[in-house]
């Protein structure tokens, strides 16, 4: 992502201005272990080099690798935590929150991370997220219960037509609450969370899906018989990779897993780790239900007065 | 409803712009060879035109044929070149509409295909909206948007009563710069939520108020907006409300009639109407229920209507309750 030379300029004025050659050199070696300012700008390390000659050095060499966004980061958290017991106010953050926004991105307070603005693009990294490096994500897994009979029963333009409105229902909800679907097969697919209430927002999702569908089979759905899916909410750590093909995880063998063995039709089943991150309000939702000694599951259905 | 059209000329597609953003009317076109093909993958009770210029004689007489034992469907003929001999026969023989050359020229209107739908009673039109027994004598349209509708004046609407629940709890477990905090994401909740339908926050008191959505007599998109809010108030309590305490509202839908004043200028409106639906909503409608008089309810979309039950009457109206998500 790239950051604008204004950015880079205010984010060198904040560095001199704020700290020490040293606290900078503490706070670089955060990102860049065995960074040497003195060989990277050239200085003798008998000399002291000038608070702005290093911040820019410092700067641009964080732009160069990348690094530039979570170097501003930083910033943030030291100016609101302080660093080694001290505290430091550095100035210009706003500008540089807002110079860096122009370019697209917006600053999550809560998670403390720069992800893309969705009114501006939707990439399934966010922007941000890089190739190989292990996250953590919710992930919602989603099926077509009966998929190869409504193929077979149904004419082929209705079927395109149905499974293109589920789909539209799937990635509004998604969508909306800044997840990505990184995989959709045409009868059901992966889409991933990973800011701040991850979890949360992965549960409302699934749960907004089921309540648009039964409005969609009520008013809309001209299959043979109700469109119904199954759905399931799971946490952990995966790799990210552009392809997804690539991807090789324990969380998403889990969640398949979940969702295949574990969740009934027009239901969503949640996992533990899932269930331990949701809100009270969430929670009293949830029915918990035994899969045997190691597997506890929370299922949500939606379920009508008689 | 859909309306299918089936012709390969540009000036018959033309012909249908008229209608092309209705928003009760689904316009769909087909190639003008696969009528029999596509003919299972249009709804029950829609109604079809045919292009009957592509067809030679035999062929034509067979499509005609066709057409008038084709169950569960209405049939219009288009005939761009005035081919057809004995218009009246065809309507002897079921059809529902004609389209000659002046009509072509001229387009398919909002009215006109209106007539055409009308013309004619399916089976599948069974519990289908029936013609209201409205307590107004005679609605005063205000139509489907807000375009036509001036301040000063009387028309009918769709009224839309929402009060949240729990106001002494509330009370009791918020500071007043929490419950108000909690009002204001309510109200703008509200207004986001209606305002893709047409509706408007006209009164609005400190727990709830009044959103009038225009009617044009022929739907109330209210009542799909309402359901959907019943159904997932936990998802909006959770996104919307921001504190995770469980909220709970009632909501009431009536047609009725008023003079329209703008928002804020409400306070010397003298209207049976708005004194019904606040009574229905903060006397009759129980708490967390959604309730809808019966003249609302006939104009719901027919997929909707049995998650509604009957629940008394109000005002001599029958009032129908939706069931609610457990």
């Amino acid at each position: 992502m790239r950051v604008s030379g204004w950015a880079v300029h205010l984010a060198t004025r904040a560095l001199a201005e704020s700290m020490d050659i040293r606290s900078m050199i503490h706070l670089v070696r955060r990102l860049i272990r065995n960074y040497d300012i003195y060989e990277r700008t050239g200085f003798s390390d008998k000399m002291s080099i000038p608070n702005k000659d290093a911040a820019a050095q410092i700067v641009r060499d964080m732009r160069d690798s990348e690094l530039l966004l979570e170097f501003i980061i930083m910033l943030i958290d030291v100016h609101q935590n302080g660093m080694a017991g001290k505290k430091y106010r550095i100035p210009y953050l706003r500008e540089i929150v807002n110079e860096i926004e122009k370019s697209g991105l917006i600053y999550d307070q809560e998670s403390r991370l720069f992800f893309e603005d969705p009114r501006v693009r939707r990439t399934i990294n966010w922007g941000v997220l890089r190739e190989l490096e292990e996250y953590i994500f919710t992930f919602v897994r989603l099926d077509i219960v009966g998929n190869t009979n409504l193929v077979r029963q149904n004419p082929e333009e209705v079927i395109q037509t149905t499974y293109s409105d589920l789909r539209s229902i799937v990635q509004t909800a998604i969508e909306k609450r800044n997840g990505r679907i990184w995989n959709w097969e045409g009868d059901g697919g992966l889409a991933a969370f990973y800011f701040s209430n991850r979890s949360i927002h992965a549960v409302l999702s699934a749960m907004e899906i089921i309540h648009e569908l039964y409005i969609y089979n009520l008013l809309g759905c001209r299959l043979n018989k109700p469109l119904r899916v199954r759905i399931a909410v799971h946490s952990g750590p995966c790799q990210f990779r552009h392809n997804f093909e690539d991807i090789k995880s324990d969380t998403i063998k889990k969640i398949m897993e979940l969702e295949s063995k574990y969740t009934r039709p027009d239901s969503i089943t949640v996992s533990k780790s899932v269930f331990h991150m949701l809100n009270q309000t969430l929670e009293e939702r949830l029915q918990p239900t035994n899969y045997g000694e190691n597997t506890t599951c929370y299922s949500y259905q939606l379920k009508w007065e008689s | 409803m859909e309306v299918a059209v089936f012709s390969d000329s540009a000036a018959i597609k033309k012909c249908f712009d008229g209608i092309k953003k209705s928003r009760v009317y689904k316009l769909l076109f087909f190639p003008s060879g696969e009528l029999k093909k596509k003919v299972k993958t249009i709804e029950k009770g829609a109604i079809i035109y045919v292009d009957i210029d592509r067809y030679g004689i035999p062929e034509r007489d067979k499509v005609l044929k066709y057409l008038s034992k084709l169950d569960g469907y209405r049939y219009g003929i288009v005939d761009g070149r005035g081919i057809i001999g004995d218009i009246p026969s065809l309507f002897f023989n079921g059809a529902s509409d004609y389209i000659g050359k002046e009509m072509l020229k001229e387009g398919m209107t909002f009215p006109r295909l209106k007539k055409a739908v009308s013309f004619r009673t399916l089976e599948s039109d069974a519990g289908a909206v029936e013609a209201p027994v409205s307590k107004i004598q005679n609605y005063i349209i205000s139509g489907s948007d807000w375009q036509g509708i001036k301040p000063g004046k009387e028309y009918t609407f769709c009224f839309m009563y929402i009060e949240l629940e729990n106001q002494t709890a509330l009370k009791d477990n918020l500071s007043d710069s929490q419950i108000s905090s909690v009002m204001n994401s309510f109200k703008k909740f509200i207004e986001r939520s209606v305002a893709p339908l047409e509706g408007r926050l006209w009164i609005w008191n400190d727990f709830g108020g009044l959103i009038l959505f225009p009617f044009d007599g022929e739907r109330c998109n209210a009542i799909l907006a309402c359901f959907r809010l019943v159904l997932s108030r936990r998802i909006y309590c959770v996104e919307e409300l921001g504190f995770d305490i469980s909220f709970n509202y009632r909501i009431a839908l009536y047609i009725g009639n008023t003079v329209y004043k703008m928002k804020g200028d409400t306070g010397t409106i003298v209207s049976d109407s708005v004194n019904s639906i606040f009574h229905l909503g903060k006397k009759y409608v129980k708490p967390g229920n959604f309730y809808l008089t019966e003249e609302v309810f006939r104009f719901s979309p027919q997929g909707l209507k049995k998650c509604f039950l009957p629940t008394g009457s109000f005002e001599g109206q029958k009032i129908m309750r939706m069931r609610l998500p457990m």
